[in-house]
């Protein structure tokens, strides 16, 4: 980056030592007693990025029982694992997480580098705790890198300061958000959109410290109560690992998602690892469970080959699948963004297009895979 | 008349609450320019009332029709968001209070917490008092980050929901719905509390012509022609950071304890888009490899 180039007589100081902090860590979410794949991907950068640094990688559990959890993030390349466990820490409410985390950051050790998954959760966590313990905080990150920066004003350069790389201005830059030197506080927080990063390889062998943490709980912290939580029911559909996912719209209710389940069962006969997905809308209209649901709210995913049938492509859709390697759009509108951000497209009927592409498939085709 | 879905008459209960909103007026997204620097030219673009900020908007008008009470809208911003302030006054809401100041420029979302929750305990509301609730859109089309709910919920010590759906006050407490990855959950919050709506939830009304016959009066033009209010209107109160009593070290940029240090232009992921039928995709999807 040109802002290393800084004139001579610059003062240089390194974050860490300016802030009293050390060390990178990883707020991994859990639900329901699973840890979520985007704290295993935020591994990847958060080793990256303490190996560059020199210093451990630490990642915190807060849950009602974490299970093998810690183990899991060890061989992910945790040095140490922060565990927080409380019967009441089984639904996620804000104030008794923000009380954890930020009680440890307080009293127990300041890392210079936080990371969170941009989940619902992590979304509205990261902030509240950023304002308890004076911290920066970056939204929806999808590059992570140490970097240093030189101001102008007091002729000072920082060195080893998070880069927190986010799309804006409807994603036409990237901007690079850093501690602003006037204000410098730790740990510099990011909060990492899901199915950006890659979770490194897993090694059993590997060995970390586990370390049990009791937070000070205060009255109130438990003032909001859960009356009840539906999450999508019946088995867990991870769409990450496929190579091709079709997904459908709410239109596709029309005829209960027929013509989608048969290209999937199609693409299955050939060998290919194949499943079917749909939009926020098409599961609220119970079309689909939520399972399968794609997007802000649902899975993130890239597969290889992304088939979007009948979706007119609003963000918060395609924030959940716009970094597919291809993406075939069937639809009507061949002026919807979803046909128009594709990289093929069919303009039609989907009762008439994917039945034909079904057959296809029948006879060989396999969209390149 | 009709409540939207966002609220439920909960047996006709007159609760007499304040429902705050924090309103946001941004550039109408497709109209956004950016400035030979590199920044947002907010001054040239027409602008709207941020559109998550609109659902607000609406849950707290309609809160107010089954319960009874005021509607107050809060926001940080230049002098002429009062034109979204008019706006939202037309659709029924009592107040509005603008703190605008230049120290507050170059703010991140910290400090916006810290200079919004001034604001707020400034007019009244503390966490001592249980007759008021306060909401916010989920995130703005300009900023994108959905931290100042939560911002200013810390520090007001107020316990906080965010991608809140449905709300409805019962025995003294918010009943929220809140939408998570794969569904929703219902929550019970005790009041005061902060809520972000989620886009999902119930869109904007109309203008009702009585409320905009009343704002009428206090409404004149201001040197570039836009809708601004007379001054002294009893309706509207435009306040400074010190006014506010907020410390100068949290604001602005030099408050911030973050800045954008840089933002190269990237190139749009190009898909090279082919239009086809499902014959020739056979051909299309060859030519990938």
């Amino acid at each position: 980056m040109a802002m290393s180039d800084w004139p001579e007589d610059a003062t240089v100081q390194r974050f860490s030592d300016a802030t009293s902090s050390e060390g990178v860590m990883v707020f991994a979410e859990m639900v329901d007693g699973h840890l979520l794949n985007v704290g295993r991907e935020l591994m990847g950068p958060g080793r990256e990025m303490a190996d560059h640094l020199g210093v451990t990688l630490s990642a915190v559990l807060i849950h009602h029982s974490v299970g093998d959890a810690p183990q899991d993030l060890i061989s992910l390349g945790a040095d140490k694992v922060i565990v927080v466990e409380d019967a009441r820490l089984e639904h996620y409410t804000t104030l008794p997480y923000a009380r954890a985390l930020s009680d440890y950051l307080t009293n127990v050790h300041r890392p210079e580098i936080l990371l969170m998954g941009a989940t619902t959760t992590g979304r509205d966590l990261a902030p509240r705790v950023a304002s308890r313990v004076d911290a920066g905080v970056t939204a929806d990150c999808t590059k992570l890198s140490v970097g240093p920066f030189y101001h102008r004003k007091t002729k000072s350069v920082t060195t080893h300061m998070l880069e927190a790389h986010r799309p804006s201005f409807g994603e036409s830059k990237l901007a690079c958000i850093m501690s602003n030197p006037e204000q410098l506080w730790a740990p510099a927080m990011a909060t990492a959109r899901p199915g950006i990063f890659v979770a490194p390889a897993s090694d059993s062998s590997r060995t970390g410290d586990v370390e049990a943490f009791t937070p000070d709980w205060q009255d109130g912290d438990f003032s909001v109560e859960v009356m009840d939580v539906r999450r999508g029911g019946g088995e867990r559909v991870d769409l990450g690992h496929c190579k091709i996912v079709v997904a459908g719209g709410i239109p596709c209710g029309q005829t209960g998602f027929r013509e989608i389940h048969d290209l999937v069962d199609a693409l299955k006969a050939q060998g290919l690892d194949a499943e079917w997905g749909a939009s926020r809308a098409a599961v609220d209209a119970g079309h689909a469970p939520s399972t399968r649901q794609i997007g802000q709210t649902g899975q993130s995913i890239r597969p290889p080959v992304y088939v979007a049938v009948a979706i007119s492509g609003a963000p918060q859709h395609t924030a959940g699948m716009k970094d597919s390697e291809r993406i075939v759009a069937v639809n009507t509108d061949e002026s919807c963004t979803m046909v128009q951000s594709a990289d093929a497209a069919i303009i039609g009927d989907y009762r008439e297009v994917v039945p034909q592409l079904t057959e296809k498939v029948k006879s060989g085709f396999t969209f390149g895979l | 008349m009709p409540v939207s879905d966002g609220c439920k008459y909960s047996d006709w209960e007159v609760l007499m609450m304040d429902f705050v909103v924090l309103l946001k007026q941004v550039p109408k997204p497709k109209e956004m320019r950016v400035t030979a620097e590199g920044t947002l030219d907010r001054a040239s673009a027409p602008s709207q009332i941020n559109q998550d900020c609109q659902h607000a908007l609406e849950m707290a008008l309609s809160m107010k029709d089954a319960y009874g009470g005021r509607v107050v809208v809060v926001s940080m911003g230049p002098p002429n968001f009062q034109m979204s302030h008019i706006t939202a006054m037309e659709r029924g809401v009592d107040e509005t209070v603008l703190l605008s100041d230049r120290k507050l420029g170059g703010s991140d979302t910290w400090a916006t917490g810290y200079a919004l929750s001034g604001t707020l305990k400034h007019i009244g509301y503390s966490s001592e008092r249980n007759d008021w609730l306060v909401m916010g859109g989920r995130q703005t089309t300009d900023g994108d980050t959905a931290h100042v709910p939560s911002q200013v919920a810390e520090n007001l010590g107020i316990p906080q929901v965010t991608l809140v759906e449905t709300c409805e006050v019962v025995d003294g407490s918010a009943k929220v719905r809140r939408i998570v990855e794969g569904g929703s959950m219902d929550l019970s919050m005790p009041l005061p509390c902060m809520l972000s709506i989620a886009p999902t939830a119930a869109p904007l009304r109309g203008r009702n012509m009585k409320a905009a016959v009343a704002v009428k009066k206090h409404v004149t033009k201001d040197q570039r022609g836009k809708d601004t209010f007379k001054e002294g209107a009893p309706i509207f109160r435009l306040l400074s950071a010190d006014d506010v009593e907020l410390e100068g070290t949290k604001i602005g940029l030099a408050g911030s304890p973050t800045i954008v240090a840089a933002a190269p232009r990237v190139e749009k992921a190009s898909r090279d888009l082919q239009l086809t039928d499902s014959d020739g995709l056979i051909g299309v999807v060859e030519g990938w490899q």
